[in-house]
């Protein structure tokens, strides 16, 4: 009889757990993105095209990374989104464009910020 | 293509699995609770199943979710009968000895047409035969006659029967032995194979159907292809 709490109980406490660490994970991620977007943006005021191409492979990679976790979690729409951005980031660092790829950071931040966000638990979320 | 047919593979075992776990009761007459369950669930499957852009979790996670709770509810409910009224709610007796309980049947939203449609259906045309008639909490119900208006049964005629009825055991099933049926009945191998044999036939893998019954009673059914 009591495997039927026990069962049921740890199930739904291990769904809310993975919830939480998902969060928090997802959190760090962008977070860690969101630091080296800045970098990247100091280095396109300095027309330092060399680093903002460096930074922007080594967030490429650290995104690839990651893609397959994301897919799993979230909607895809979201992770296009992203992969677009990036994309064009890349075309504006190869022009040396700092206008257009201060603008495209800017984009790519906030639908970054979006992945974090969408996978919190807040009032706000669940209304 | 293969998305969609891993992803219908993997949410109906899902299903499967969660409807076993939640019982029999589930699979046959359902109460509202459980009907909305049940409806919730199909949604939540059919839409990751044709929308590949939305995750396989998305669809999973509120499933097992909705399945644990339903479990944890059903838990809660066997060990408090305050929580079974709250979630099943309780029975409401329409007709108590041969009176039409209006206020209840108002109280229902049941009307005298269904009332009357649900008594013909169990045939019941007289509405003074009945002596109650309940509303269960899965919106059957349950009708009683007054005695005089039941057939009599054998013991209330005061006449012996002899007890026939016996559960019958399966020891073949398609060709395939039973052996834990066996057991139970306290036989073993040696015995199905002599009424294999007594049967006409030389092995159970001949056999569609072979029980017995309490009466000693052998039924042995051939697999027609073998006749």
């Amino acid at each position: 009889m009591k495997r039927f709490f026990w069962i049921p109980f740890l199930l739904l406490l291990t769904l809310f757990t993975a919830t939480l660490v998902n969060a928090a994970v997802a959190d760090d991620l962008v977070e860690n993105w969101c630091a080296s977007l800045d970098d990247l943006q100091r280095s396109a005021q300095t027309e330092d095209w060399p680093t903002v191409r460096d930074s922007l492979a080594a967030l490429h990679e650290s995104w690839d990374a990651r893609t397959a976790y994301f897919h799993i979690v979230l909607q895809h729409d979201v992770l296009n989104d992203v992969e677009a951005l990036l994309a064009k980031a890349d075309i504006f660092a190869a022009e040396q464009d700092e206008g257009e790829l201060r603008a495209c950071i800017a984009e790519l931040r906030s639908q970054l910020l979006v992945l974090s966000e969408i996978q919190k638990i807040s009032v706000k979320n669940i209304l | 293509m293969a998305t969609a047919f891993i992803r219908t593979i993997v949410l109906y075992f899902l299903i499967m699995i969660g409807l076993r776990l939640l019982g029999k009761r589930q699979i046959g007459e359902l109460e509202p609770i459980e009907l909305v369950l049940t409806l919730l669930i199909s949604d939540l499957a059919a839409v990751p199943m044709q929308d590949f852009g939305i995750p396989l979790l998305n669809g999973v996670i509120p499933i097992v979710t909705l399945l644990s709770l339903s479990m944890l509810l059903s838990w809660g409910s066997v060990r408090s009968i305050r929580l079974r009224r709250l979630i099943c709610g309780s029975p409401t007796a329409l007709i108590l000895d041969g009176k039409v309980q209006q206020e209840a049947m108002r109280h229902n939203r049941f009307t005298l047409d269904e009332l009357i449609e649900e008594l013909r259906s169990q045939g019941v045309t007289d509405l003074t035969t009945v002596k109650y008639a309940v509303l269960e909490t899965d919106g059957g119900l349950s009708v009683l006659l007054y005695p005089d208006e039941q057939s009599a049964t054998p013991k209330q005629l005061g006449k012996p029967v002899k007890d026939d009825t016996f559960l019958p055991r399966i020891f073949i099933n398609d060709g395939r032995v039973l052996g834990e049926n066996l057991a139970l009945a306290g036989l073993d191998g040696a015995w199905l194979q002599k009424q294999v044999r007594a049967q006409g036939y030389r092995a159970p893998s001949e056999i569609f159907l072979l029980s017995l019954d309490g009466a000693g009673k052998i039924l042995c059914i051939g697999k027609e292809h073998e006749q």
